[in-house]
């Protein structure tokens, strides 16, 4: 995993989106439920990489894998907790 | 089409759309090499004229070991600029330079090449940045000296390459209305299944314009021992080469009218041999054949071994095809053409193999020097200079393709094979009224026709 860490995805992934979840560092929703206050904080180092536009898209729900476009990269890991998370959002 | 608008995803996104490919030797012991994008496009373009996509990867590849895989990319990315963004004009006065003021809205764009070593692993280095693209051809009073305009954006890198990108003229003719029409040749169709008068063939292609993207490299940076091979026969003498168009993975709009980009480059368009996509792969599959590279295409083999086109012509000309009808075996002389280029020992002082590897390629051996009088039918009219031997802008390659596809090359593979009479004559009858003004220098494809004068007869008004 590049440019963001893993909290800011369970973060951006708590954002209400479905399957598909687009953030820019200016229009980041913090999510809201079971994600604890630490996990919905972005310090300061963590927005300064959010400067570009980015996606991401749950690829496979059962087995909790996530896609994340950014750049001209892609990034796949697995997260059932997140997609679980995004898919009940969604609802 | 060669490949305009030839599978349902890409004939919906014009930009990315590799319309040809063109590969041959040019003097100087260099290849030239040109892909097409953005078809048919009408002269009278305005007040949007045709540009190359920004957020396109243009790419021409070429495999120099047989594998389908690149081992040299030369990659070409945009860049527009608007002067002024207060008027809906594209220029606000003429044209008669390409730092002209009164050009409101310009490309430029970057070369870089990549080459793979033996294990895959890729170096980039940038050839060339900022380089212009000539604007299009508008009219007498915004583009006059159209030509030298022209001409002025082609240029000499520092490593050497020459490279060209903007609007030409169209070089590919076919009698597009009348083969798409079941199988229609018009000097034949008193012959077809549903019969009408002979009448000469018509070019559907004829007054378009195209962009282009070529450049001229020298033969040493293309072969897999950095050579200038003069053996005929040797295997690195022989390259295969192909164009594509990318696009990045992920696409979301901002409702303000912008979009954004983003994620690894995803091949949308290819092209090596002309109509192998159009004419060869089936609906349901050209999609995804675009989106793969000629390594994959041992999947889509069996479309080449047995040609839907080759059990259709006996049915559309009843009578026609004798022979052709009868030939049940798999077509190896198609495999060979298409697939795998043509071995040594089939036709005296040629080859252009590259192996068992089936890989959709246009494949050119560079050992053999330009044609002083190039024959239209290349390898068919004994001219190892051209097609399949690489592809020039004039060869024929629809009525090469079309004798091809009705057995007349099949005695390579089988001497007891009779081609039908049909086979060397077929012909969609477009080259006999062909008006086209080719140029005999870099990069060979024609002037752009312009927006005021065409269609014919506008610049009398």
């Amino acid at each position: 995993m590049t440019a963001v860490s893993r909290r800011s995805f369970l973060v951006q992934g708590g954002a209400g989106m479905a399957g598909v979840a687009s953030v820019t560092a200016g229009g980041i929703a913090l999510a809201s439920g079971p994600a604890g206050a630490a996990e919905q904080a972005l310090d300061a180092e963590e927005l300064a990489v959010l400067d570009r536009p980015m996606l991401l898209q749950i690829r496979d729900a059962a087995a909790g894998e996530v896609e994340i476009l950014v750049g001209d990269e892609e990034i796949v890991f697995t997260d059932r907790a997140l997609v679980a998370r995004v898919l009940r959002a969604s609802r | 089409m060669s490949s305009h608008r030839e599978a349902p995803s890409i004939s919906k996104d014009p930009v990315a759309d590799n319309t040809d490919t063109y590969a041959f030797r040019t003097p100087g012991d260099t290849v030239t090499l040109i892909t097409n994008y953005l078809p048919a496009q009408t002269p009278a373009g305005g007040p949007n004229f045709y540009e190359f996509g920004d957020d396109v990867l243009y790419e021409i590849k070429i495999d120099n070991d047989g594998d389908g895989k690149p081992n040299v990319v030369y990659q070409f990315r945009f860049t527009t600029t608007i002067a002024n963004e207060d008027t809906f004009l594209y220029n606000t006065g003429p044209i008669d330079s390409l730092d002209s003021d009164n050009w409101n809205r310009r490309q430029t764009y970057k070369v870089t090449k990549v080459t793979y070593s033996s294990r895959g692993k890729a170096t980039s280095r940038v050839l060339g940045s900022r380089v212009p693209c000539p604007p299009c051809n508008i009219g007498p009073r915004s583009t006059p000296n159209y030509s030298s305009l022209a001409e002025a954006a082609v240029e000499t890198l520092s490593s050497g390459e020459v490279v060209f990108a903007g609007q030409r003229a169209e070089g590919f003719f076919v009698d597009l209305g009348s083969i798409f029409d079941l199988g229609t040749l018009r000097p034949f169709q008193d012959l077809h299944l549903i019969p009408s008068a002979a009448s000469p063939g018509v070019d559907s292609l004829e007054e378009v314009n195209v962009h282009t993207i070529a450049i001229q490299v020298p033969i040493g940076d293309l072969t897999c021992d950095g050579s200038v091979p003069t053996d005929v026969t040797a295997p690195e003498a022989v390259i295969g080469v192909w164009g594509s168009a990318s696009r990045q993975k992920g696409t979301t709009r901002n409702g303000k009218g912008r979009t954004e980009n983003m994620g690894p480059w995803v091949q949308v368009s290819r092209l090596g041999n002309p109509l192998f996509n159009e004419v060869i792969v089936p609906m349901a599959d050209k999609d995804e054949w675009n989106a793969v590279g000629p390594d994959k295409d041992k999947e889509f083999a069996e479309y080449v071994v047995e040609p839907e086109l080759a059990k259709l012509l006996p049915v559309l000309y009843p009578g026609v095809f004798p022979n052709l009808a009868g030939l049940s075996a798999d077509r190896a002389d198609l495999v060979a053409i298409l697939l795998t280029g043509i071995p040594g020992g089939l036709i005296p002082g040629f080859q252009n193999y590259t192996g068992k590897k089936k890989a959709d390629e246009l494949r050119l051996n560079v050992a053999i020097q330009p044609s002083a009088e190039p024959n239209r039918l290349g390898l068919m009219g004994n001219d190892l200079a051209g097609f399949p031997n690489g592809r020039r802008v004039t060869d024929d390659v629809v009525t090469v393709e079309l004798r091809a596809v009705a057995g007349l090359l099949y005695p390579l593979i089988d001497p007891t094979y009779v081609p039908d009479a049909a086979a060397g004559g077929i012909e969609d009858g477009t080259h006999a009224t062909l008006d086209r003004a080719f140029l005999a220098v870099f990069p060979y494809l024609g002037v752009p026709y312009s927006g005021y004068d065409v269609p014919a007869g506008s610049s009398a008004a």
